[in-house]
């Protein structure tokens, strides 16, 4: 009796075993599906990282190559004068020939390395040494001057289409998407037909004789054409943060005392900060990379940073001096990307938990 | 009584039309200091232009409102000695609670430990911990932020608050507890309140005084025992809610009652009396749902209806009979249980059954 009780009260374990085994097996074939997010974004995630992220990195390594050079290598070549023609490619079989160079280092002795790695830092000293450094400094004006003159200017607009132009805010933003339907570059060729010498402004100042002096290829020229290229970008993330702001926080501010400004200033800024940083960001960040606008309406007089990049690629053939300068570019947009967005703590702002 | 200086708000002919159309037509409308007020009315009432016309954001077409005796109808809010508290209360999110009390402080350039002082006190005064001062309005419960609003307001330092319906997006059971809270923190700072709702019940269980408006006009002034008791017209007594209103016709005055002739209920009914009244004039029967009783056969009363019962609803302590009488629907209540007792005459759903009670337990209202 005892033993067959066993028996049973065993067979109940096994199959209560067996059982619990089953029910789990789907929560661990769970564990395998992948997240449909995930699933969804990765053919751009796979884009971006081949055609965004791999270039970008051959640009950072070749900045680091010799002048002159017009490939990324890991080791230098080998010189002349030593006869290792078969060594010195890129990456096959690095670690056993390295270790196999330490032993033949050993026996020829120091100073004479035969295989270093080839990264150097000679771009950037160049860049710091000669005048490389003006057009970064002229971007970094340029960037900063536009991004400031079209907050000024988009900041009562936006607040307009956010809040009391009622129904004519979406006619009024046509009007201000418009322009993104005509290629910049046509435009900016509009702008410079028109402040040309005997164009629209000069023949008709001239028609009048009235004494007028020339703008094109001005810095004040580049600016216009920076802030009406880049006037969208800035615009839609302000209506976006002036439309956040509840106007009973604006009334409620007024209504305990507050003047027109201090509500302004207090409340309606302060709480449509998200639109104000993202649309800094934009603009600082476009106007910072942006070319043609200094090339068509500044002539080569004003030689902002891509235009010097593009032209160290092209004219000077110095890849290496311009992945120097690119990379150079891409860490300023990073730090003020970094630095704004640190700023920009939406829930440190509506004090959430 | 010194009524004149006791008056903080008064308001003569005041109007607001746009267009040709009247929103809100107040002649006369006087606030004593340190009253709890509620302005109530349906959506479309203009009680929201009345307030707006009181805290400055919306001007009136004519009239006058005065505070303590001077004018301020061209005011604008910021410089009105009132405060409001906003529907969704406004309670700035960037800034702590401290800040948020601190604010009308701020703007008036007080010292800044002055300020804090004084927003420490408001805390204590609405049983606000003090160490909420640093902290955020997300942290705050429902009623935690009110109390927080009520003390943005207070230090203003206004001679009146106004509500604006901060309690109508809150559910039921806070908004219960939340009431209360506020009757306590009018008795607390002594100041006068004026409340907007468009809910009765809300006004009955705060207010001091009601006033009840429809389409532009005050209907009714008084305090929630008058106007529960005797509603000066129908509108009045069908906002009231659940309550049972006759047309009928008067058809004989005999001293103390009046004959009237109803449609629908097949015998004549009678009511308590009105000065001023004259045969053939129409008017509403008002009969509350606790003043009706059920009849047994052998019981008698002034005024009997027969109807059929159609719906059952058990309330707690009560029980609601739904029943139909021709076409109008007649609500009638009755306690649920006697002493622990369950009363052994109650109908069922499908019954015909008498519905009585005595000509004192209605109410006759102009129409």
């Amino acid at each position: 009796m005892a033993v067959s009780s066993l028996q049973n009260d065993l067979a109940e374990r096994g199959a209560a075993l067996l059982g619990a085994q089953s029910a789990a097996s789907p929560k661990h074939r769970r564990r395998w599906r992948l997240n449909p997010g995930l699933l969804l974004a990765a053919p751009l995630i796979l884009y971006l990282s081949v055609f965004f992220l791999a270039p970008l990195f051959l640009v950072v390594g070749l900045s680091f190559m010799p002048s002159e050079s017009t490939e990324f290598r890991f080791f230098r070549d080998a010189e002349r004068t030593e006869s290792r023609p078969t060594e010195a490619t890129l990456g096959i079989g690095m670690a056993g020939e390295t270790s196999a160079e330490e032993g033949a280092d050993s026996t020829q002795g120091s100073g004479d390395a035969p295989r270093q790695l080839a990264f150097t830092l000679d771009n950037y000293r160049r860049i710091l040494a000669a005048n490389y450094d003006r057009p970064f400094w002229i971007s970094i004006k340029l960037a900063a001057t536009s991004t400031i003159i079209l907050l000024l200017l988009c900041y009562p607009v936006a607040h307009g289409l956010a809040k009391t132009f009622g129904r004519f805010a979406p006619i009024l933003t046509m009007f201000f998407v418009m322009p993104l339907f005509v290629s910049e570059t046509i435009r900016l060729y509009g702008w410079s037909l028109f402040f040309l010498k005997g164009g629209i402004l000069n023949g008709l100042a001239n028609l009048l004789g009235v004494p007028f002096p020339e703008l094109m290829y001005t810095t004040p020229v580049i600016v216009l054409g920076l802030v009406n290229i880049y006037l969208p970008f800035m615009l839609f993330p302000l209506v976006l943060g002036v439309s956040l702001v509840d106007d009973a926080l604006v009334a409620a501010a007024r209504d305990l005392g507050a003047s027109w400004l201090k509500a302004f200033l207090r409340i309606q800024l302060p709480l449509s900060t998200p639109g104000i940083v993202i649309g800094v960001l934009l603009t600082f960040v476009l106007t910072l990379g942006s070319m043609s606008e200094s090339q068509i309406l500044g002539g080569q007089k004003v030689m902002m940073v891509a235009h010097s990049i593009d032209f160290t690629f092209s004219w000077q053939q110095d890849w290496p001096l311009g992945a120097a300068l690119s990379v150079i570019l891409i860490a300023l947009t990073l730090i003020a990307m970094l630095w704004l967005l640190s700023r920009l703590d939406v829930d440190k702002l509506f004090k959430r938990n | 009584m010194n009524d004149v200086d006791d008056i903080i708000l008064s308001i003569s002919g005041l109007t607001k039309r746009y267009g040709s159309k009247v929103v809100a037509d107040v002649p006369t409308l006087d606030l004593r200091s340190g009253e709890f007020v509620t302005i109530v009315g349906p959506s479309g009432s203009g009680k929201s232009t009345l307030l707006g016309m009181l805290t400055g954001t919306i001007e009136p077409t004519s009239g006058e409102v005065r505070i303590r005796g001077k004018a301020v109808t061209g005011l604008p809010p910021e410089r009105r000695p009132t405060a409001m508290v906003f529907q969704s209360l406004a309670l700035f999110p960037h800034m702590t609670v401290g800040k948020n009390i601190e604010f009308p402080l701020e703007v008036q350039r007080v010292a800044k430990p002055e300020r804090k002082r004084r927003t420490l006190e408001l805390m204590r005064q609405l049983r606000l911990p003090e160490e909420f001062y640093g902290k955020g309005i997300s942290q705050c419960s429902g009623g935690e932020r009110q109390r927080v609003a009520i003390a943005r307001a207070l230090a203003y330092d206004p001679e009146i608050l106004f509500f604006d319906e901060p309690l109508s997006a809150i559910d039921y059971r806070l908004r219960k507890t939340l009431e209360v809270e506020l009757m306590d923190i009018h008795q607390e700072t002594g100041k006068t309140f004026v409340y907007v709702t468009h809910s009765l019940e809300e006004a009955m269980i705060m207010s001091d005084r009601i006033a009840i408006m429809r389409s532009g006009k005050i209907v009714q002034v008084g305090d929630a025992q008058t106007i529960y008791s005797a509603p000066a017209n129908k509108f009045v007594a069908d906002f009231l809610g659940e309550i049972n209103v006759f047309d009928c016709r008067i058809s004989g005055i005999n001293g103390k009652t009046v004959q009237l002739d109803c449609p629908d209920a097949s015998c004549s009914l009678r009511a308590p009396a009105l000065p001023g009244l004259q045969e053939g004039q129409p008017l509403c029967l008002v009969v509350r749902p606790e003043n009706m009783s059920i009849l047994g056969d052998a019981d008698h009363c002034d005024n009997v209806i027969e109807v059929t019962v159609e719906h059952e609803l058990m309330l707690g302590s009560r029980i609601q009979y739904h029943a139909r009488l021709g076409t109008r629907k007649i609500i009638v209540e009755r306690l649920s249980e006697v002493g622990g007792l369950v009363p052994a005459f109650a109908p069922k759903e499908g019954d015909r059954v008498r519905l009585g009670w005595n000509s004192d337990g209605g109410i006759l209202v102009a129409e």
